[in-house]
């Protein structure tokens, strides 16, 4: 996945409401992605837009050489897969019910699964340790599980990129931990490209293997090494509130 | 397993109500003569067979068909607005049916220009009804997707439905004796009488959105995770959504215009499938709401059709006394969903 100059925001009645500067980067194969920011600075309609919910305002983006700006929601799907930050757990519905959705992309207008789908769901299930409760209604489960029953179908999507909108909001440290931890093994193991929304600045320094810091003026991509290097984080914030130590990686109050 | 158990249940229920409905009435016709006069030919009683073709057995069907077709639109306006409070009736939709079928009837009957060039006729009513259902429809999308709130669009319901009786007032005010009559009668709802190519229209109708509905499915399902994930899913939104507007606008045009509005089937029943059924996918749902539906249209007609007696309640005032109570009983029951 290829971002040349691409501009997000909304066409609105009184203007084009652009969000953020132009963003240029390039997605690996295997790859953990993190994008960050101050809030309301467009993360999510980023990720709206690189799953082609929403059309870019200018620039260009390309999935493996080829243009999308024909493609049609079913040529997305095979190839993105969201889990929006808010996301919805209808009641009555079980765990294997809505993880089992994702395999929509693949099945035909009546929705047959196959035996494979059906092997899919449920190795997938078992590999985030959602088994025991595939019968269950999700509306039940903890925030922490819902979390994971949609990133089970994200991942049953089969997609070579994954988009995260943060996932780990709403997660005791413990949770997030772990699903820092899966994500970097998914991607790595499957050769997906994982790309996710944060506010976590520290862990994503840590994980990912490029950051991407937008800011409403100029938005700076790079590896973590590299962003600290040429300071992006001392000027993320006001900094009479928050300091960034480039040795511990930290932020703190001055 | 389970699944079988209760469709096997529900047409049971069906089949008992059809019975009850095609039996009870200002005589009782017992189930082996149905059953005689459907297999095996006349029956000696001339008096039965004439009541029973001529008069009971259309009723039935149409019953059927308005219940099966109503129920469909609630569901798929449910999962349109994703909404659970919407439907037919409460979103205003059968209120604008009514409004262009008294534009209809009473129009004429007070001198607009040109009214007399449109009969009054089935076909008439039926455009009229369909194109004041769609029209609502359309305003309740657009209200829709400047709103997001559950709360807005039924209030949105309540004022067409406000506007509508107002109109229809002003009209009564100023109509004639005869139309007001006509008019009057209609709304009250009524299934008898619908009879001969009106029945097979009316089923054709019905059967065509039901067949329309089908392919939904996936989408209605999908939906259900919200309109992102949906659209992430590959889900073809613009299409889902014009298809469930186009259906419903032709289903409750159609309906409300030969039997008249109908209260709160298309409503409840969907969330009666739902929690008897404990699912909610819609490929169950569809044939179980036009089960479900059919079966509560035919017991608010028998109890309509008061057993042994000769003059029958309004059909549109026994759904409501049914419907409305089943509502409240929705609200209370599980009010988390409804804020």
């Amino acid at each position: 996945m290829e971002l040349n100059n691409l501009q997000i925001g909304y066409c609105q009645e009184k203007g084009t409401n652009y969000l953020s500067g132009p963003i240029n980067m390039r997605f690996q194969p295997g790859q953990l992605i993190g994008i960050v920011g101050v809030n309301g600075v467009g993360k999510s309609t980023l990720l709206r837009t690189l799953s082609g919910i929403q059309p870019p305002l200018a620039g260009e983006l390309t999935i493996n050489g080829a243009q999308v700006t024909r493609w049609n929601a079913k040529k997305w799907a095979h190839q993105v897969a969201l889990v929006t930050a808010k996301h919805e757990t209808p009641p009555v519905m079980t765990v294997w019910e809505i993880a089992s959705m994702g395999r929509y992309p693949h099945l035909n207008w009546w929705g047959t699964m196959t035996k494979t789908d059906q092997q899919i769901v449920r190795q997938v299930l078992e590999d985030l340790g959602l088994s025991p409760w595939a019968d269950q209604a999700a509306e039940q489960r903890s925030d922490g599980q819902k979390q994971l029953i949609h990133l089970a179908r994200a991942i049953i999507q089969e997609t070579p990129h994954l988009l995260l909108d943060e996932p780990t909001t709403h997660l005791d440290v413990h949770h997030s931990f772990q699903l820092w931890k899966w994500l970097k093994s998914i991607a790595v193991e499957q050769n997906k490209t994982i790309v996710l929304t944060t506010h976590d600045i520290e862990k994503a320094l840590d994980l990912c293997d490029q950051i991407l810091v937008m800011q409403p003026e100029k938005s700076s991509w790079g590896t973590p090494e590299e962003l600290i290097e040429r300071g992006v984080f001392n000027q993320l914030f006001d900094p009479n509130l928050v300091s960034f130590n480039q040795q511990t990686r930290q932020f703190k109050m001055p | 397993m389970k699944t079988s158990i209760s469709f096997s249940l529900l047409l049971l229920l069906l089949g008992a109500a059809t019975l009850l409905n095609i039996g009870l009435g200002s005589v009782w016709i017992p189930p082996q003569e149905v059953f005689q006069s459907l297999f095996h030919g006349p029956l000696i009683d001339q008096s039965h067979e004439y009541i029973l073709w001529s008069y009971r057995a259309p009723k039935t069907a149409t019953a059927m068909a308005v219940g099966g077709g109503l129920a469909l639109c609630g569901l798929l306006m449910q999962s349109l607005f994703r909404n659970p409070l919407s439907g037919p009736y409460v979103l205003g939709l059968s209120s604008g049916a009514s409004l262009g079928v008294s534009l209809l009837i009473l129009g004429s009957s007070i001198g607009l220009p040109g009214w007399a060039l449109i009969e009054n006729t089935g076909i008439g009513r039926i455009a009229a009804a369909a194109l004041g259902a769609v029209g609502v429809l359309a305003l309740v999308v657009a209200t829709a997707s400047r709103v997001k709130d559950t709360m807005a669009l039924l209030l949105v319901g309540l004022m067409i439905g406000s506007i509508t009786s107002a109109v229809v007032s002003i009209f009564t005010y100023l109509s004639d004796e005869q139309s007001l009559k006509q008019y009057a009668i209609w709304t009250m709802g009524q299934l008898g009488g619908i009879q001969g190519p009106w029945l097979y229209g009316l089923w054709i109708l019905v059967v065509l959105g039901v067949l329309l509905s089908i392919p939904l499915a996936k989408s209605m399902n999908a939906v259900l995770l919200g309109e992102s994930t949906a659209l992430s899913l590959g889900i073809d939104l613009k299409t889902y959504q014009w298809m469930v507007i186009a259906i419903t606008g032709a289903l409750t045009g159609g309906i409300t215009a030969l039997v008249g509005p109908i209260a709160f089937v298309g409503l409840a029943v969907p969330h009666l499938c739902r929690i008897g059924l404990q699912t909610s996918d819609h490929r169950l749902l569809i044939p179980a709401v036009l089960i479900g539906g059919a079966i509560m249209m035919l017991l608010c007609d028998t109890v309509a059709q008061w057993p042994g007696s000769a003059s029958r309640l309004p059909i549109n005032a026994v759904t409501s006394l049914v419907g409305a109570p089943i509502l409240i009983w929705l609200i209370w029951r599980r009010k988390k969903a409804f804020v």
